[in-house]
């Protein structure tokens, strides 16, 4: 026994010594595999959308398979038969959990598999994935297949703030998830809610211009409808509460960091007020909103208990229940405010006056898996999808998640007619795009983000806000020194720069 | 029951007798009641209307229930009946596999006392690893012989993982039996494997039942393997339910179904063996 | 097999038969002699080729530095054990993981006790009682989870709303956004879903003791309860001692219901340790972390199993 034992573990500590050497060789960066197309003049004539088509033919038989979250899923198989018949190329989806979305591919790329061409993922992720060798970049492809005019139909705000890293297109934006708010006209216009709030503060019942406003009009309408109503509500429900606090914190003009050394600045000023504002919303939103997530909010904000909330897009639609935009998403309760509710751009300072932001906040995003063994065909799958006709299709599609981002979209008349106040609801999410704020596309970005989630909870469960800031600070150091800083502040100074760029359309 | 009689009758206090009697079908009850509320929970969540889940104050039961997430489910995502059938299909194969081998296994651990101490903590020892640290490595396994999103690494999985429960589980009810039956079984001209099959496991259903039922339940329930080695054809009720509940949504009313059609199974299959469980005082199939 | 045959194998006719019967004796003689291996073989083959090269494969990991969004795998010997043993945030883990699996455990046994001898002998209805008692353990745990998370919803859930008739007033405890209540409610909710387990488990074990035992006991004096303590439960001895066993290797990988109810909130402070491991592994792609902090899980577990069941086994 003894002898046999001992002959095992000698066994085992060669074969750990072998693999660890074995691994300590280390793997590059996967070069792209060239596309197997045969030297042509690429066509410039026609719609995005055929030139897409005509490309795809040259593959036909070929399989392009997407990974993708299992709500979104809806369009890309929807469409896959269309897509099939035009140019003969198979799409395969598979549908996964969303978590699963950002670990799967790390698996899948280190195992080598090649059986993903399409990431879905949102922009956050982008610096950590192309790190990890997992996406490629479609800078080339999209000079060499897109045109100007394709390009330039595409909101720029929203092009900015998502499809570039590093000075290149990195994907292909699918959907324009940005937070602007959504607001109880009804009781904004209410005659009698206006003279008392007018007496009460001395402004004009609108929306807010800045969050101190904002509190003032949550409390007063909560008191003003006896809690029938809650002034506002948004998520702090781990998971997703960062997008609540990015929102505030970014558009306040907040920074993670010092972009010269580095040091996060996040449990400054601008962080302190960020999270003495999360939790007075809490003072005038409904009871049990700490443990919200979007299936509350959403639900809260179409039976009418919600008058002031911001997030995603379709929680815009949904509310109004509009008819062209067929099928209403089986968890949400019938709307009771179709027709009451209008939009604006959220605020972007805490007290007095500055521009308005609007997060861009995990937007549905098509990359190019590393491994794929045919780019092109796959390439013009996400450009076929990517084009006006088919964006906005998808946009319209039955419970789409998908929201629009070309300026096609935001002008089609279709969309516009949906409901009577869907030209302002697309007015007021183009109008957004000029002061898109940039999401935490940074190398490490994942980590930031969860950061930030770990602190708002903790406060939340009432940690005190200068230590929950703090704690953040020092982790987040902790994951800028571990990637290495020079690293971090390359890819932090490109999310800066094009959050300069976007500054630059507000002019 | 008798027992009771029988000291009740001799302490004369016949009032305990109805005490303990009622006690227990009370205690019962309160049991029942409150493992089945979660569960009663779920279920009408899938006959809720659209929209009630978030309500307060809580609907205990919609006054219009609705069905059409029975049907809903089938188009969403990837087809819950097809899950439903992936899991029947990769649960039953594994467990059956799993009880054979394990059954030898414990059999020998049980009786030879088959490597001793240390093979047995070595068998529990596999268990401990957590399952995220060996993911990769699995993977990459499966993938150099093309086994990803098969039936066979599922069930592969299953019955692996499975294997120290089953061991140690059926090692102790082997243990609990005497040894003098088979020894006359073994004289009257069985084989050793005969006289496991005829004569042990008989005497100890109750234990084999409950370790295949729960065999059957941790590789229908288990989440991450399935998750991560299945793309599209062996996706699994774990996997189809995970996809419900998502970033900008949660589909209650099919979760609600899916969790109810695959608890079914299960209640069957508890309900159809409850006689290995009906010892009584009436007869010990144990004799000299 | 016939009784000549089974005579003619059993005793030594080795030395006056024909070469086949020799020969067949021989390997009959050689398979008895090895049975009890022979039977293990085909499990031991199984767990030693899906579980060899994953385990061999974590470690090794664990001594470089493998983490995929930086370039190169050093060797880096223990510093990522050394990171393992001196971070703040994966002994909180382990602690908040000990809370809940030595908690959960502890009462799933003495109600899956409770509840099994109950259902000893005739009871009427039994069969609708316990497959109605298997529910919770046949739930998916994503489920349990989203199901649990309603239930203790301050504003939507029913367990407020229970409380609320009891205490005569409405009850607003926000259970999962205090590290306190928050524990407790994974704690309930392991506890709702593994009772069961315990119960099957130790009622399957209880049906087997030959009920004559407890008869022969009554007859001669014995108390309900000293038939209890000095027959019943040392027969099922070895089945509690597995119940725990195994009820706390799986408890302690747990993952689901943290995920799904808390996340690990408020804060990190309900984290479990399979929770802490899947974030860095899963979400940071920090891999040789992740398999130097499962090593060392496991050698803490290792450690305290065995150290239990020696002291089971000693008996």
């Amino acid at each position: 026994m003894k002898k046999k034992f001992f002959q095992l573990s000698t066994v085992l500590i060669v074969v750990v010594l072998i693999s660890a050497l074995f691994l300590v060789g280390g793997k590059g960066k996967k070069e792209a595999p060239e596309g197997a197309a045969p030297e042509e003049t690429v066509m410039r004539v026609g719609s995005q959308k055929e030139r897409a088509e005509a490309l795809a033919k040259k593959y036909a038989g070929v399989t392009v398979t997407i990974l993708t979250e299992g709500i979104a899923a809806g369009p890309p198989k929807a469409f896959a038969p269309q897509f099939e018949e035009a140019t003969g190329v198979k799409i395969k989806v598979i549908e996964s959990p969303y978590v699963e979305t950002m670990s799967r591919p790390l698996v899948e790329h280190e195992a080598g598999t090649g059986a993903i061409d399409i990431y879905r993922i949102v922009p956050d992720w982008v610096p950590d994935f192309a790190a990890a060798g997992v996406i490629q970049s479609i800078d080339d492809l999209v000079k060499k297949y897109m045109t100007e005019e394709d390009l330039a139909d595409i909101e720029p705000g929203y092009m900015l703030a998502t499809m570039f890293y590093e000075g290149e297109y990195w994907g292909m934006l699918m959907d324009g998830d940005i937070f602007i708010l959504y607001y109880r006209a009804d009781i904004f216009e209410d005659p009698e809610a206006m003279k008392r709030f007018k007496a009460k503060y001395g402004y004009e019942l609108a929306p807010p211009k800045n969050w101190e406003q904002y509190n003032q009009i949550g409390q007063f309408i909560t008191d003003f409808t006896k809690g029938k109503v809650y002034g506002g509500a948004g998520n702090r429900a781990p998971g997703q509460a960062y997008y609540w606090f990015n929102q505030l914190f970014r558009g306040a003009g907040g920074r993670f960091f010092d972009p010269e050394t580095m040091k996060p600045t996040i449990n400054g000023e601008i962080g302190r007020q960020t999270m003495e504002q999360l939790v007075k919303e809490l003072e005038f939103g409904p009871p049990g909103m700490v443990n919200w997530g979007t299936a509350e909010l959403w639900s809260g904000f179409v039976d009418g208990t919600v008058a002031m909330q911001f997030s995603w897009p379709p929680s815009g639609r949904f509310a109004e229940a509009a008819s062209g935009l067929a099928n209403y998403p089986t968890w949400l309760p019938p709307t009771k405010v179709a027709g009451k509710i209008k939009y604006a751009l959220l605020p972007g300072p805490f007290k007095g006056e500055g521009p308005p932001g609007a997060g861009m906040m995990g937007n549905g995003f098509w990359t190019l898996s590393s491994d794929t063994k045919n780019r092109e065909a796959v390439f013009a799958y996400m450009m076929w999808m990517n084009s006006a006709e088919m964006a906005l299709k998808t946009s319209l599609f039955p419970n789409s998640l998908m929201d629009p981002y070309r300026i096609s979209q935001f002008a089609a008349p279709e969309y516009k007619a949906a409901w009577p106040n869907a030209h302002l609801y697309l007015e007021t999410l183009r109008e957004a795009g000029k002061y898109a704020l940039v999401p935490t596309k940074v190398l490490g970005g994942t980590e930031f983000d969860e950061i930030v989630d770990v602190a708002v909870t903790s406060v939340m469960g009432g940690m005190p806000i200068q230590a929950a800031l703090d704690e953040a600070a020092k982790k987040m150091e902790e994951v800028v020194n571990r990637l290495g800083k020079d690293r971090v502040k390359a890819s932090y100074k490109d999310l800066l720069k094009m959050q300069d760029e976007i500054r630059k359309l507000q002019y | 029951m008798g027992e009771d009689r029988l000291i009740a009758e001799r302490r004369g206090k016949p009032w305990a007798l109805i005490l303990r009697k009622s006690g227990r079908y009370i205690a019962l009850i309160l049991a029942v009641l409150f493992f089945l509320f979660p569960i009663f929970w779920i279920a009408v969540t899938a006959i809720k209307q659209p929209g009630q889940y978030y309500n307060y104050p809580p609907i205990w039961f919609p006054k219009r229930p609705t069905f059409v997430h029975f049907k809903a489910v089938r188009t969403t995502g990837i087809g819950g009946y097809t899950a439903l059938k992936n899991s029947f299909i990769i649960t039953s194969c594994s467990t059956v596999a799993v009880m054979l081998l394990g059954t030898l296994a414990a059999y020998a651990m049980a009786r030879f006392n088959t490597g001793g101490r240390n093979l047995a903590f070595w068998v529990l020892s596999q268990r401990m690893l957590p399952p995220i640290a060996i993911v990769f490595p699995l993977f990459l396994m499966m993938r150099i012989i093309h086994w990803i999103d098969t039936y066979q690494v599922m069930i592969l999985f299953y019955t692996t993982f499975n294997l120290p429960f089953v061991i140690w589980m059926l090692r102790s009810y082997f243990v609990e039996v005497p040894v003098d039956v088979e020894e006359s079984a073994l004289v009257d001209g069985c084989t050793r494997i005969g006289a496991l099959f005829r004569v042990v496991l008989p005497m100890v259903m109750p234990g084999v039942i409950a370790t295949a039922v729960f065999a059957y339940i941790f590789a229908w329930t288990e989440f991450l393997f399935a998750v991560i080695f299945s793309r599209t054809r062996v996706v699994t009720v774990p996997v189809a339910l995970g996809t419900y509940f998502g970033t900008e949504g949660q589909l209650w009313g099919e979760a609600g179904v899916m969790a109810v059609l695959s608890m079914v199974p299960i209640f069957v299959i508890g309900l159809a063996v409850q006689r290995h469980f009906a010892r009584g005082l009436t007869l010990g199939s144990v004799k000299g | 097999m016939t009784a000549k045959g089974a005579l003619l194998s059993r005793t030594n006719t080795y030395v006056s038969s024909p070469p086949e019967m020799r020969w067949r004796a021989k390997t009959q003689s050689w398979v008895r002699r090895h049975e009890g291996w022979l039977m293990v073989a085909p499990s031991m083959a199984l767990m030693l080729a899906v579980g060899i090269f994953p385990l061999v494969f974590s470690l090794g990991i664990s001594f470089i530095r493998w983490e995929p969004k930086i370039p190169g795998r050093p060797f880096v010997g223990l510093a990522n054990f050394r990171d393992i043993l001196t971070s703040l945030e994966y002994w909180i883990a382990m602690r908040s993981t000990a809370i809940i699996v030595g908690s959960g455990v502890t009462i799933e046994f003495f109600f899956g006790l409770g509840l099994a001898l109950l259902m000893v002998g005739k009871v009427r209805g039994k069969r609708y009682f316990m497959a109605l008692l298997m529910l919770p353990v046949m739930m998916v745990p994503v489920v349990v989870g989203y199901t649990w998370r309603i239930l203790w919803h301050p504003a939507y859930g029913p367990i407020n709303q229970i409380l609320g008739w009891f205490v005569g007033h409405r009850v607003t405890i926000s259970w999962l956004t205090n590290t306190k209540t928050a524990l407790f409610a994974l704690i309930v909710t392991e506890f709702w879903q593994w009772t069961p387990f315990m119960f099957l488990v130790l009622l399957a074990g209880l049906t087997a003791v030959n009920p004559e035992l407890a008869e022969a006991a009554a007859i001669d004096g014995a108390s309900r309860w000293q038939t209890f303590w000095r027959i019943t439960i040392p027969v099922i001895r070895p089945v509690i001692m597995v119940a725990i066993l195994i009820r706390t290797i799986e408890a302690l990988k747990l993952f689901d219901i943290v995920f799904v109810i808390t996340h690990g909130g408020p804060g990190l402070s309900t984290q479990s340790i399979a929770f802490y491991l899947y974030r860095t592994g899963a979400r940071y792609f920090r891999m040789s972390h992740t398999a130097a902090g499962s090593w060392v899980f496991l050698v803490v577990v290792a450690v305290i199993i065995s150290m239990a069941v020696r002291q089971f086994q000693k008996e």
